[in-house]
């Protein structure tokens, strides 16, 4: 049986998830924050990829450890979050820190609507759903929805940031609003409030 | 720079139509300058002055005249 695990991270209250299947001794993320929280709800199970709804730094800050911890880990993320996710200035971590890049491989890309199988007969649907950034992608997996920061709700997209884009995230959210029915599990970037520094 | 493009740049950053800041305007009576905007300074304050700022810095800015301050020459 598939279950999903929200992990709170008290950085900028951001959500990663934790994908897992009762029969699979590995498991999938969405989002990369404290390791040590990840391996905590992992209970020792490998994690295979991570599915990153996009590449500021308070989504991907725990990328240079999972990746030193399972080195075998798939990176999927929209081709647009490539250069963010290797630049500190980009990610905006040079600017809040810590700071955190990542120019390695194991790198796996989209553009557009694609599937990833995670467990036999289970796969995620990437969505891209640019709007708060140019690489923001919406995950869909049975009945849940991993939104990053593409749609929290109550909260208005934040746009004003360096690739935001005020008429595509309001696109994306119509879009992401007709995804949603009755049984979904809405799983946003963030479980709090984010509090910057100033 | 001028004063005038430097103003234009925050109104641009802010996403406020043209004319509407002034060196005087105070910076706690605009509704668009929240955490997000002050990260947003912080950004354009290293693209297009190559300056540093800083969360505490940020904190002393009163009107937009403490900023272009900062913006220097």
């Amino acid at each position: 049986m598939m279950q999903v695990k929200q992990i709170q991270n008290k950085f900028f209250a951001v959500a990663n998830y934790l994908i897992i299947d009762d029969a699979a001794n590995y498991c999938w993320l969405v989002d990369v924050g404290d390791i040590s929280l990840i391996k905590d709800a992992a209970e020792g199970r490998a994690i295979k990829g991570v599915f990153l709804t996009h590449s500021h730094h308070d989504h991907m800050f725990g990328i240079n450890d999972l990746m030193e911890a399972y080195p075998d880990c798939n990176i999927y993320l929209s081709e647009a979050g490539v250069a963010v996710l290797a630049s500190d200035k980009l990610n905006f971590s040079k600017y809040v820190g810590p700071v955190v890049s990542y120019q390695g491989s194991n790198l796996v890309t989209f553009n557009e609507i694609k599937e990833f199988e995670l467990f036999p007969d289970i796969a995620i649907k990437a969505i891209p759903t640019p709007g708060h950034s140019k690489d923001s992608v919406t995950y869909k997996l049975d009945n849940y929805l991993f939104t990053g920061d593409a749609y929290i709700p109550g909260v208005p997209v934040v746009t004003k940031l360096r690739g935001g884009d005020r008429g595509l995230a309001k696109q994306s959210i119509e879009f992401i609003h007709s995804l949603i029915g009755e049984n979904t599990a809405l799983c946003p970037g963030h479980w709090g409030k984010s509090q910057l520094p100033f | 720079m001028t004063k005038e493009e430097k103003i234009a740049l925050l109104e641009d950053m802010l996403d406020l139509e043209s004319g509407v800041l002034t060196a005087e305007t105070e910076l706690s009576s605009i509704d668009e300058y929240d955490s997000m905007a002050k990260l947003s300074l912080i950004v354009l304050m290293d693209d297009e002055f190559s300056k540093k700022l800083t969360g505490e810095q940020i904190s002393a800015f009163k009107t937009v005249q403490d900023v272009l301050d900062f913006m220097g020459e």
